[in-house]
């Protein structure tokens, strides 16, 4: 039970693994603006190819590739069908109350790819940065946002406080089902009031705790000089290397060919 | 350092909606702490401990009176944080104070609020590490450490913040032995080799024999301070405020009113043994007491042969067929009798709390079998809920389970579940309140406002009402201060006297073992290393030492007592047992003479 992730984060040491996750938000970003910039499927198979140059250089295993398309694989299906039988246009088949269009054909293919190119190259991002350097990445991006009293850092300490307490308090939700199911309550064989009233069972015990635990927490942070509103420093601040400067290039770079092909067509 | 002078303070309280109190929690503190020294501060739950601590910190601000750190006056809001950075806290629950999600980060949190560079934030924080020696551990998640590891962590985040002082408010009552026995010794080092003034607060006597200093606490004023010497010399006192002594000290202190010349007070082991070795030639020669023994043994042997639960050739493997596969159990047989107190121990993540949840069919036995009063309870016919009636489970921190508007209605949940009518519920509920000793007046009291050993209580008669055989019971007492580790135990010994029933108890604390238990089971290894009566399986000192869980102090004792020529007969297991032993040869300090 202490091994619950979040995030899906793959342990690996490659270049992509180290690159400060400021770059490689930016480079998602762009990568997602680039999608829709190109018009063309065909640019599609050159984005694909660059995800796929990605996915080795990170070492991620092709298997999660495919992971990644699972979870959606269902909205991509409605995607395809909807968009084909939707958009009016030139007839091309006809069954039961659906018309497939070749307009339809053509931009279903291009919102599914879309879609999925966008996905998996998402996924590439969590698949290499851990949660905590996801929320510090997040939090010096966003840090201009303290200027007009948006609580930006607040909100770090509590996603890490977070990252902290998941594990915990769901270790503590199956000490709880034991310890109910050892006086006879059940939560799966019984009617749904049973149900219910045996799942407040659960859920008082854990509101009452989670109380406790952050009254005790917050006399543990203040007690260690924490204050909110002091100016705070890091241990392992984030700083660009020669690595992320170069990765940037290739992300400048990329945005400029998007461009230049939306120009072109 | 730490100076207070007629310290007060009062928490407000509500009686009911509108009308609220005060309630005065600190009457009057006054005290000196020297830098440099071990302070212990005792006393029991209640006494007003943690507030006094909180005030150390300026966690909260005193209502009359004054208390200077380092002669800043807390009340000064412009010295906070200076005074913060002065005095380290180290709190109770260890998951509680832990804020980082690896070790590292989180020593690094308070040199990072203090917006140190980062160069001298790694500096500070390997320093930390290296100090409580978990610098092996710094990339670790804090999940994966045991508790006495985590209290070291949350030690070492103190110590980040360079402290001249660190107040730890009951650091090792969550903590196994082994644990707390780690804790201290990191403790110590830093008082002895780093200078850092110690305040430790604890309501275990044994913890501080070592300090220079304690302070007894009782009804939020200090009502003795002196060096161990002075306070355990007064044994008689100690108890009057639902202290326990130390168990070296008992027994020195009996020993010394039954006639035998010891120093008073007697606080470590080797003093003991010294002493009396050195009164050698006042015992007569051992005569034939080793056969009294035996008969005691065959005595319970068949006392009892009548089995409710059979437990045959078990294994369990959490995570089967998965990377994450880890083997816990393997080929364990054993049977609980009618009316007999079993202990389970073994050393932490040695699979007992594994082996207990197979007793009542929480978890089943993937090789193996388990027979409730003959019958199979693999058996695809078998009812489960007859288990589970039959074995009730009382899990560690179990007053963490009630949910019950009054406690009645928490009690009533069980033979609720079980399909039993309302009446019959409430009928079996009160019962086993009255026998776990909550008279009528708190039926419809919120379970929440009652005291911790109170819950405690009333969570044991909540397995209670559902009428089982046998009863097993995860660390009754963890947590708890003596006096109410007390009660449960005399509650336990009631509801086995009164309901006939079998008790099971997995437990860290030896003492408690051998003293209420009639059998014991040692699980090691994934096996049942040893079973037996407390008295073979504790004379098996230096097995039990090897493998983590140790023996009863006063069984170390004689056993050493034996090995200088002294004539005891066996090593013993309780105190009572030491003491008759001891004096059974005693002929007197004037033979010496």
């Amino acid at each position: 039970m202490r091994d619950i992730t979040i995030g899906q984060y793959y342990p690996e040491e490659s270049v992509i693994h180290r690159l400060d996750p400021r770059t490689k938000l930016m480079g998602t970003l762009v990568y997602i603006v680039v999608l829709f910039l190109v018009k063309n499927p065909l640019w599609y198979l050159v984005c694909l190819g660059v995800v796929f140059v990605l996915y080795k250089i990170a070492k991620v295993p092709f298997s999660y590739f495919l992971q990644g398309l699972r979870g959606i694989a269902i909205l991509l299906i409605f995607t395809f069908f909807f968009r084909m039988v939707c958009t009016p246009g030139t007839a091309v088949a006809k069954f039961w109350i659906f018309v497939v269009t070749q307009e339809g054909i053509h931009k279903s293919i291009r919102l599914t790819s879309r879609i999925a190119l966008m996905i998996t190259g998402a996924s590439l991002l969590s698949y290499t940065t851990t949660p905590r350097a996801m929320a510090d990445g997040l939090e010096k991006s966003f840090s201009f946002l303290e200027k007009v009293k948006i609580p930006i850092h607040d909100m770090a300490v509590i996603v890490m406080i977070a990252f902290r307490f998941i594990p915990i308090m769901i270790e503590e939700t199956n000490a709880l089902m034991d310890a109910q199911a050892a006086r006879g309550a059940e939560f799966e064989h019984c009617s749904v009031m049973k149900k219910c009233k045996n799942v407040f069972s659960l859920l008082m015990p854990l509101f009452l705790s989670s109380v406790r635990r952050s009254s005790d927490l917050a006399m543990a942070m203040e007690a260690r000089g924490y204050g909110g509103d002091r100016p705070s420093s890091r241990m392992y601040p984030l700083v660009y290397q020669k690595e992320d400067k170069i990765a940037y290039l290739c992300v400048a770079c990329f945005f400029v060919f998007g461009l230049l092909v939306r120009v072109i067509s | 350092m730490i100076k207070m002078e007629h310290l007060i303070h009062r928490y407000t309280i509500w009686k009911s909606e509108t009308e609220k109190s005060k309630k005065t929690v600190l009457d009057g503190i006054s005290c000196d702490i020297p830098s440099g020294q071990f302070i212990g501060i005792l006393g029991p739950n209640g006494s007003g401990k943690s507030t006094l601590a909180k005030h150390m910190n300026v966690l909260l601000l005193p209502d009359e009176g004054t208390i200077w750190i380092d002669g800043k006056n807390t009340a000064d809001r412009e010295k906070l944080w200076e005074i913060r950075e002065e005095v380290g806290m180290v709190f109770q629950n260890p998951d509680n104070q832990i804020i980082g999600t690896s070790v590292e980060e989180d020593v690094a949190f308070g040199p990072e609020n203090r917006n140190l560079p980062s160069e001298e934030i790694q500096r500070t924080v390997e320093a930390s590490l290296n100090a409580v020696g978990m610098i092996h551990k710094r990339k670790t998640s804090p999940s994966y450490l045991s508790g006495g590891q985590k209290q070291r962590v949350a030690i070492a985040g103190a110590l980040a913040g360079n402290p001249s002082c660190i107040v730890l408010d009951e650091p090792t009552a969550m903590l196994d032995p082994q644990s707390r026995e780690e804790v201290l010794k990191v403790v110590q080092y830093l008082n002895k080799e780093k200078g850092i003034t110690i305040i430790w607060i604890t309501h275990h006597t044994e913890e501080v024999t070592e300090a220079d200093q304690i302070f007894l606490m009782d009804q939020g004023k200090i009502v003795k301070s002196g060096s161990p010497q002075e306070i355990f010399a007064q044994p008689e006192f100690l108890k009057s405020i639902k202290l326990e002594v130390p168990a070296i000290t008992e027994l020195s202190d009996r020993l010394r009113q039954n006639g035998i010349p010891l120093s008073n007070p007697i606080l470590r082991e080797d003093q003991l043994i010294a002493e009396i070795t050195n009164l050698k030639h006042g015992f007569a020669a051992r005569q034939n007491e080793r056969e009294n023994h035996q008969d005691r043994q065959k005595d319970q042997e068949n006392q009892n042969d009548q089995s409710i639960l059979e437990v045959k050739d078990i294994s369990f493997t959490y995570g089967k067929g998965t990377v994450n596969e880890c083997k816990v159990l393997e080929n364990i047989s054993f049977l609980i009798n009618e009316n007999e107190t079993v202990g389970i121990i073994g050393s932490s993540g040695a699979g007992k709390t594994t082996l207990i949840k197979h007793l009542n069919g929480l978890l089943k036995p993937q090789h193996g079998s388990i027979f409730f009063e003959g019958e199979n309870v693999n058996d695809k016919r078998y009812r489960i809920s007859k288990l589970r009636r039959g074995v009730g489970l009382v899990f560690q921190y179990p007053e963490q389970q009630l949910f019950g508007r009054t406690v009645l209605a928490d009690v009533c949940f069980g033979p609720l579940n079980l399909g039993s009518t309302k009446e019959e519920a409430e009928q079996s509920a009160k019962e086993c309140l009255r026998l776990v000793g909550m008279d009528e007046s708190y039926d419809y009291v919120s379970p929440f406002e009652l005291s911790g050993g109170q819950k405690r209580c009333v969570a044991i008669a909540g397995v209670l009402a559902m009428k089982p055989k046998i009863l097993v019971l995860d660390e009754p007492a963890a947590g708890l201060d003596p006096g109410s580790r007390l009660m449960i135990f005399d509650l336990l010994e009631r509801i086995r006297k009164e309901r006939n029933m079998a008790i099971v108890l997995v437990s860290h604390d030896m003492d408690e073992v051998a003293r209420y238990t009639d059998r014991v089971l040692v699980v090691h290894g994934q096996k049942l290393a040893l079973t037996g009566t407390p008295q073979e399986v504790f004379s098996q000192t230096k097995f039990l030492d090897e493998i983590g869980i140790g023996v009863p102090q006063v069984t170390s004792v004689t056993r050493r007592l034996m090995d200088e020529g002294i004539p005891v007969s066996h090593p013993a297991v309780t105190m009572e047992e030491a003491e008759q032993l001891l004096l059974e040869n005693w002929k007197g300090a004037d033979v010496y003479a």
